[in-house]
C-alpha cells in the first residue's frame, strides 16, 4: 500500500502497545482526527513504565511506584477524553501476535490478536496504517545459578510491585548493569525490602568520557540523583566495578557471590564475597521487541541489539507502517513519548495526504535528539563486562527454556562448525523453547562468539493451533 | 515491622478469598495474578523442568519467558505471571511438559 493509497481512505490507524511511546502516538493521531484502535496485551493502559496496580488492588496511592506521575496523569486524562469521543478505541487485553499487509479486500493491514487472558480465543483488526510500539524488555546474560527461583529480572520484580504489590522475597540483592537497576533498587527498598547490596559492573570512570553529554541532560542527572538520594536514604551499600558471579542455593536462591572487576572487565580474583538474600534483581540492559516489525518486512537494525530502523518521521520502510519507543531502539519513556508524538503528527498528517509539517512537531524532535544521545553514551558506560562470555562455565545452562549448557553451545561451533546463531540453534535447540530464543538470544550469541542477528520468528507469541486453522484465506 | 507494598500504595482491595495450591487452601487478594498470589504466601517456584526437573518461577514478570508456567483449574502452562487469580482455582505446580498429571499423556 501506498500513502497515495491511504490517503484515498478515510483511514484508521491501529497503534499496537499502550505505553509511553503508543499512548503519544495515539493521542497525537486522534486528537487531529484520525480513528485510532489502540491494542494492548494490559488490563490498562500504560505499559511497563507506567504499568498500574491491579484495579481491584485500590490504591489509593500508586504514584509511590512511580517516576514523572504528572507525566501519567496527563496521558491517562488525554486517553479518557478520546475514548469518551469515540475517536480512540482501547482494545485491553489483546496480545497481538500478528500483522499482516495487503489484508482482506480493503488491502489495508490485518492486525491478528489473541484475547486475554485465557489467550483462546482471537481477533483481527483491520486498518489503514499500523504503529509499532511494542517496548522492550530485559536482556539477562547467564551466570552460575541464574535459573535458581527468586533470581528474577530487575524489571519483572518491578512489574510485579506495580502490578500486584507483591515482592519476591524480603532481602535482596540488586545487580547488573544499567539506568533500570536504579528505580528497581529505590522501589523495592521503599516497598519494605531490604536491599543489602546495589552491584554495578559500570565504574563511574565509564562515565568521565561523556561528561559533556550527561550536563546536556540535566533532567536526566537529576533524576538519578534523586534515585540514588533514595538509595542512601534506605541506607541501601552501592558497590561499583563488580559483578554477581553466582548465584547459590537448592530450592531457591540463598547467596550470591560478587567479585570486583579489573579495567578489562574480567573479574578480579580473591575478591569475591558471599552475600546472603533471597532475591537476586538482575539485569543487563533491554532489547527491543522487533517481532512484529520482522514479520512485516521492517528493516531492522542487527549491528548490535536489534532495533526496527525508522526515518525522521518514525515511520520503517514499509509502506504505512510506523515504529516508536524502545522497538526503535532503547531510551527510555520520555524518549519514547517524544517518538510517539512526532509519529502520530506525522501519520496524522501523511492520513489526510497532506505533506506532513516538521514545525509541528519541533520541540519533540529536539527532545529526541538529545535523549537518543544520552541513551547512546549511557549504553557504552554501562556496557556488561567485556569478558562476560569468558565467564560463563561450561556446566551453566545458557538456555533456560530447552536447559542448553554453555558446554553445547561451545561444542557446537567448535567441533561442528556452527558460526551463526540459527545453526547454534539447530544443533543445540538453545532457543527453541517456549520464549523462541528471546531470552537466551545474547547469551547464547556471546558464548558462541556469533552476532543475534534478525530472530525471524513468524509470530510473536505462541498461537493456538485452532486460531490458526481459523485464519482466512488458510 | 518493615512496611508492605500494599501499605505503600494505600491499597485497600477487598477481602481476601480461597485458592488452592496443590489441594492447600491459601488466601488471594481481588486483582492479583497467579504468580502474585504465589509470593505473597512465600511460593517462588511451582514448576519442575522437563530436563533435569530443576525449580522454575517468576523470571520476567512480563509474559516473555515462560518460566512461570503453571497449571491452573486443569489447564497446564498458564503463565502465572498474567493471569489472574479467581475464587476457588486449583493451582497446581508443573512438572515437565505439564500434561503428564492431567491424563492426556505426554505431548
Amino acid at each position: 500500500m501506498t500513502n497515495s493509497a491511504m490517503a484515498r481512505s478515510d483511514g484508521s490507524l491501529a497503534v499496537i502497545g499502550a505505553g509511553p511511546a503508543g499512548l503519544a502516538a495515539a493521542l497525537t493521531a486522534a486528537e487531529r482526527g484520525v480513528r485510532v484502535v489502540l491494542l494492548d496485551a494490559g488490563a490498562q493502559a500504560g505499559g511497563q513504565f507506567y504499568r498500574q496496580p491491579a484495579a481491584a488492588l485500590k490504591a489509593r496511592r500508586p504514584q509511590a511506584l512511580h517516576h514523572a506521575w504528572g507525566t501519567w496523569k496527563k496521558l491517562r486524562d488525554r486517553l479518557a477524553a478520546q475514548v469518551a469521543a469515540g475517536r480512540i478505541n482501547h482494545l485491553t487485553e489483546r496480545h497481538v501476535w500478528c500483522v499482516e499487509p495487503e489484508f482482506g479486500d480493503g488491502g489495508g493491514f490485518g492486525v491478528h490478536a489473541l484475547l486475554g487472558p485465557g489467550q483462546t480465543e482471537a481477533q483481527t483488526v483491520t486498518a489503514d496504517a499500523v504503529l509499532l510500539a511494542t517496548g522492550g524488555y530485559e536482556k539477562v546474560l547467564p551466570f552460575h545459578g541464574w535459573t535458581l527461583p527468586g533470581v528474577v529480572t530487575a524489571g519483572g520484580a518491578q512489574a510485579m510491585l506495580k502490578g500486584g504489590l507483591v515482592l519476591p522475597g524480603r532481602t535482596a540483592v540488586v545487580a547488573g548493569t544499567g539506568p533500570l537497576l536504579m528505580p528497581v533498587a529505590a522501589g523495592l527498598a521503599a516497598a519494605g525490602a531490604d536491599v543489602v547490596a546495589y552491584v554495578e559492573s559500570a565504574h563511574p570512570a565509564d562515565f568521565v568520557r561523556h561528561t559533556a553529554t550527561l550536563a546536556a541532560n540535566p533532567a536526566k542527572v537529576a533524576e538519578a540523583a534523586q534515585y540514588a538520594a533514595r538509595l542512601l536514604r534506605h541506607k541501601v551499600p552501592v558497590t561499583v566495578g563488580h559483578t554477581v558471579v553466582a548465584a547459590h542455593g537448592t530450592d531457591r536462591v540463598e547467596a550470591v557471590t560478587v567479585a570486583a572487576l579489573d579495567r578489562y572487565g574480567r573479574v578480579r580474583p580473591d575478591t569475591a564475597r558471599r552475600i546472603a538474600c533471597d532475591t537476586l534483581a538482575v539485569g543487563h540492559g533491554m532489547l527491543a521487541h522487533t517481532d512484529l516489525a520482522e514479520t512485516l518486512g521492517c528493516a531492522i537494525d542487527t549491528t548490535g541489539d536489534p532495533f526496527v530502523v525508522t526515518d525522521a518521521e518514525q515511520r520503517t520502510d514499509v509502506d504505512g507502517v510506523w515504529a516508536a519507543g524502545e522497538a526503535t531502539g532503547i531510551g527510555g519513556a520520555a524518549l519514547a513519548l517524544a517518538e510517539g508524538e512526532i509519529a502520530g503528527h506525522s501519520i496524522a498528517a501523511r492520513m489526510k495526504g497532506a505533506p506532513p509539517r516538521p514545525a509541528d512537531w519541533a520541540r519533540a524532535a529536539r527532545t529526541r535528539t538529545r535523549l537518543r544521545k544520552f541513551f547512546a553514551a549511557l549504553d557504552t558506560a554501562y556496557a556488561p563486562p567485556a569478558h562476560w562470555a569468558e565467564q560463563v562455565g561450561d556446566d551453566i545452562v545458557v538456555c533456560r527454556c530447552e536447559e542448553v549448557t554453555a558446554a553445547e553451545v561451545r561444542a557446537a561451533v567448535k567441533e561442528l562448525g556452527a558460526s551463526d546463531l540459527r545453526t547454534v540453534k539447530l544443533l543445540t535447540r538453545a532457543g527453541m523453547g517456549w520464549c523462541q530464543g528471546r531470552v537466551c538470544a545474547p547469551g547464547v550469541a556471546g558464548v558462541a562468539g556469533c552476532p543475534v542477528g534478525p530472530a525471524k520468528r513468524p509470530f510473536a507469541r505462541p498461537v493456538p493451533l485452532g486460531v490458526l486453522a481459523k485464519e482466512p484465506g488458510r | 515491622m518493615k512496611r508492605t507494598p500494599l501499605e505503600l500504595a494505600q491499597a485497600q482491595p477487598g477481602p481476601a478469598y480461597a485458592v488452592t495450591v496443590d489441594g492447600r487452601e491459601i488466601a488471594a487478594l481481588p486483582g492479583q495474578t497467579v504468580a502474585a498470589v504465589l509470593w505473597t504466601q512465600g511460593i517462588t517456584s511451582w514448576r519442575a523442568t522437563r530436563g533435569s526437573g530443576a525449580p522454575r518461577g517468576i523470571f520476567c514478570g512480563i509474559g516473555v519467558c515462560f518460566d512461570c508456567l503453571v497449571t491452573v483449574n486443569d489447564r497446564p502452562n498458564q503463565r502465572a505471571c498474567l493471569v489472574p487469580a479467581a475464587p476457588g482455582d486449583a493451582i497446581r505446580t508443573q512438572e515437565g511438559t505439564g500434561h503428564d498429571e492431567l491424563g492426556h499423556g505426554a505431548l
